[in-house]
């Protein structure tokens, strides 16, 4: 049973629109429940640009992943897409739509109501999320009786099924503890009901099993994939681990330097990487070859946060780039159902399986 | 002496190194002699290890795998004799250091045979010491005073981990996550240990940067002939450089034995659900997460005092379960803590993938 007590989207876009600069939303294509175009975002107050361009789609009932190396701008997307930026950063240019309502405008107030009802966020560190001196019964039951004004029965109740729903075996019992008496892996199952927990349309993951062991891992890797196929929720799922992303997600986002640098179906994207930093993360991944191997690293370090580079962003660590990559701006061409890479070599692919066993 | 790739050239790198057998005779290094450790006092006390037996031979790489609470750590701390063992002994290169008292265990700690590299750099490195400051720490608490020697020696443990002497004014807060970790590496090699045990050294770091440390441990084994405890949950980078894994669970070592063989054919089913549960970019003929896991129709466990501590989350519980197994040999150096080490395999390909 869900009871829908959410405000209608509609009302806080209205909200929002009175103040003066109101854009016009892109037209969302059918199911989408968020979209990004053309994000950019700006770090230390302006004084870098460290998202270049980003736009991207997530569809009802799609988990998309979004992967790249740390400082590459993927958890910045993220919280833009969650109105939370950290201080000093802003949007510079684009839109984020969510359910067809440009949201990139509004104030911290509407985006309290979006928060929770619309949209649900799980992050790397549980424990530093939850209050440490209250029972994570009562942190559960407060956003059900403040977001849906439950009653406190009423919220009781929708609590232990929630907790039940995310795998906790005994969730009588866990709802009077509090977060020390819990593992890694009960807490951050705690975070995934809490997030859930209004039946948001989407749930942003960002690294939420980094912390957790690697049979945790699976489970909570499967627990998402059972929210989205039971209530048809999209999740945007961040990593840095190429593996994991694949194995979870139906589509994948390779973010680079503060550009997407590779999209498409996961299938394709492991089965026949077209960019040559794809290729690289699937070198470095593990590939599931419990044997021993020389462990590839990829050469040199990525540009400076921000840094204004001519031409193709990797084509410094790039093997095989060439005078065309230094030339100008490379456009993001399309390869295949939904497949799109921003190289100049876009066309040379190679099955993971020649990149392995090489 | 340079002992690191540059960076600009490792990607090109092939060649698969061999496992460097030990010869079956030569005296272990470090030997841990069925040791019990009791952590907490009263009715707080809990046993975090028991029967823990460990040896360690001179230029191997040993993986040790678990989940958290499982005991790594508390097993690392037993060995710099960080904690002191309930029951049984800690011997190193034919001395027992877990019976030493003060003076003595003072004097091997300032040693530094034994060098520990944490987990996570930014919360074990002072935040507000210099890159040399810590890299020299070690070397000042052994007495070293020549300050001409110091600096000579940080920059020497500098370059085994492959950075140079434009980090040494810098601090942990102004380098970047992969330097980090090489220069608590770096820390724990300017004392010249004889056995390095490093907790998670790359759980922090992303994939490409995890590679690059291990490969640097891969490399500071050779060169320096060191052997190298690490401890990780990411088996297939273990699976990478290790010569041998040890497997803990709930306080018990219940698998230890050759990389290759074991990660070929575990012979306990708890090794092969953490095989399972790697994720991994191709799916091959590894038993599945479905074949493993405990469902309702599996036979209920026995679950007195004297269990075995894996019989609770194990599908192919028999009576004789009751009872922990001890870690009996397989063959060679490969040995199982577990009664049906030649049944479950095939009970296991006979569920539903």
């Amino acid at each position: 049973m869900v009871i829908d007590n959410r405000s209608p989207l509609p009302d806080i876009v209205r909200a929002a629109g009175r103040g003066a600069d109101v854009r016009p939303a892109p037209r969302p294509a059918a199911g989408e429940v968020l979209r990004i175009d053309d994000l950019h975002v700006t770090v230390h107050d302006g004084g870098a640009t460290a998202v270049r361009g980003i736009s991207l789609r997530v569809r009802a009932g799609e988990i998309v992943g979004l992967v790249g190396e740390s400082g590459s701008g993927k958890t910045l997307t993220c919280r833009a897409a969650l109105g939370v930026l950290p201080p000093g950063c802003a949007i510079e240019q684009g839109t984020v739509s969510f359910a067809g309502h440009d949201v990139t405008a509004l104030s911290q107030r509407d985006w309290e109501r979006v928060h929770g009802s619309h949209i649900g966020a799980v992050f790397q560190d549980p424990a530093s999320y939850l209050n440490p001196t209250i029972t994570v019964g009562h942190q559960l039951t407060e956003v059900l009786r403040v977001k849906q004004r439950l009653s406190r029965r009423a919220a009781h109740r929708r609590a232990t099924e929630l907790l039940r729903a995310v795998g906790l075996r005994e969730p009588e019992h866990v709802f009077h503890q509090i977060p020390a008496e819990l593992s890694g892996g009960m807490l951050q199952r705690v975070m995934i009901a809490i997030a859930v927990s209004c039946d948001p349309q989407l749930l942003v993951a960002d690294e939420p099993t980094t912390a957790l062991d690697v049979t945790i891992q699976a489970e909570v890797i499967e627990l998402l994939r059972q929210l989205r196929d039971q209530r048809g929720m999209a999740v945007l799922f961040v990593s840095h681990d190429l593996a994991l992303i694949t194995e979870l997600c139906d589509r994948v986002v390779v973010f680079y330097a503060g550009e997407v640098v590779e999209s498409g179906p996961a299938g394709e994207i492991t089965k026949r990487p077209r960019h040559p930093y794809t290729q690289a993360l699937l070198r470095v991944a593990s590939v599931g070859d419990f044997g021993r191997r020389e462990l590839e690293v990829i050469a040199g370090q990525p540009p400076p946060v921000g840094a204004d580079i001519a031409g193709c962003r990797f084509a410094g660590r790039c093997p095989v780039a060439g005078p065309a990559c230094h030339a100008g701006s490379i456009p993001s061409v399309t390869v295949g159902d939904e497949h799109h890479v921003r190289c100049v070599r876009a066309e040379d692919a190679r099955s993971v399986d020649e990149l392995v066993a090489r | 002496m340079t002992v690191v790739p540059k960076e600009g050239s490792a990607i090109s790198a092939a060649g698969v190194p061999a496992t460097r057998p030990t010869p079956a005779d030569a005296p272990p290094l470090l030997a841990v002699e069925s040791v019990d450790v009791v952590l907490g006092r009263g009715w707080r006390a809990r046993k975090v290890l028991s029967h823990v037996d460990l040896r360690i031979w001179p230029g191997e790489i040993v993986g040790l795998v678990g989940e958290t609470g499982s005991g790594k750590t508390t097993l690392a701390r037993t060995v710099v004799g960080l904690v002191d063992p309930r029951r049984g002994r800690v011997v190193f290169d034919g001395q027992p250091i877990s019976t030493l008292r003060r003076g003595a265990r003072r004097a091997a700690r300032r040693r530094g045979h034994v060098q520990l590299v944490f987990q996570d750099p930014l919360r074990s490195l002072d935040p507000d010491l210099t890159v040399a400051d810590i890299v020299g720490e070690g070397l000042k608490i052994r007495g070293e005073r020549d300050r001409e020697e110091l600096r000579r020696r940080v920059l020497d443990a500098l370059e085994k981990v492959g950075l140079d002497a434009t980090v040494l004014a810098r601090t942990p807060g102004q380098i970047s996550g992969g330097q980090r970790q090489r220069v608590s590496i770096a820390r724990a090699l300017a004392v010249e240990p004889r056995l390095l045990i490093c907790d998670e050294p790359v759980s922090a770091l992303d994939a490409s940067s995890r590679n690059y440390v291990l490969r640097l441990l891969d490399e500071l084994r050779d060169s320096l002939g060191l052997p190298i405890v690490i401890i990780s949950h990411d088996l297939s980078s273990l699976a990478g450089i290790a010569d041998r894994i040890v497997v803990l669970y709930g306080g018990r070592i219940v698998e230890d034995g050759p990389v290759g063989q074991v990660f070929a054919a575990p012979r306990h089913p708890y090794t092969a659900l953490l095989m399972a549960s790697a994720p991994s970019v191709r799916h091959d003929q590894r038993l599945s997460l479905h074949q493993l896991r405990r469902t309702g129709a599996d036979p209920v466990p026995p679950d007195g005092p004297g269990a075995c501590v894996f019989a609770a989350r194990c599908p192919f519980t028999a009576d004789a379960c009751a009872q922990q197994p001890p870690l009996a040999a397989v063959e060679g150096r490969w040995s199982v803590a577990c009664h049906r080490r030649e049944e479950w395999t095939a009970l296991a390909q006979d569920r539903n993938r």
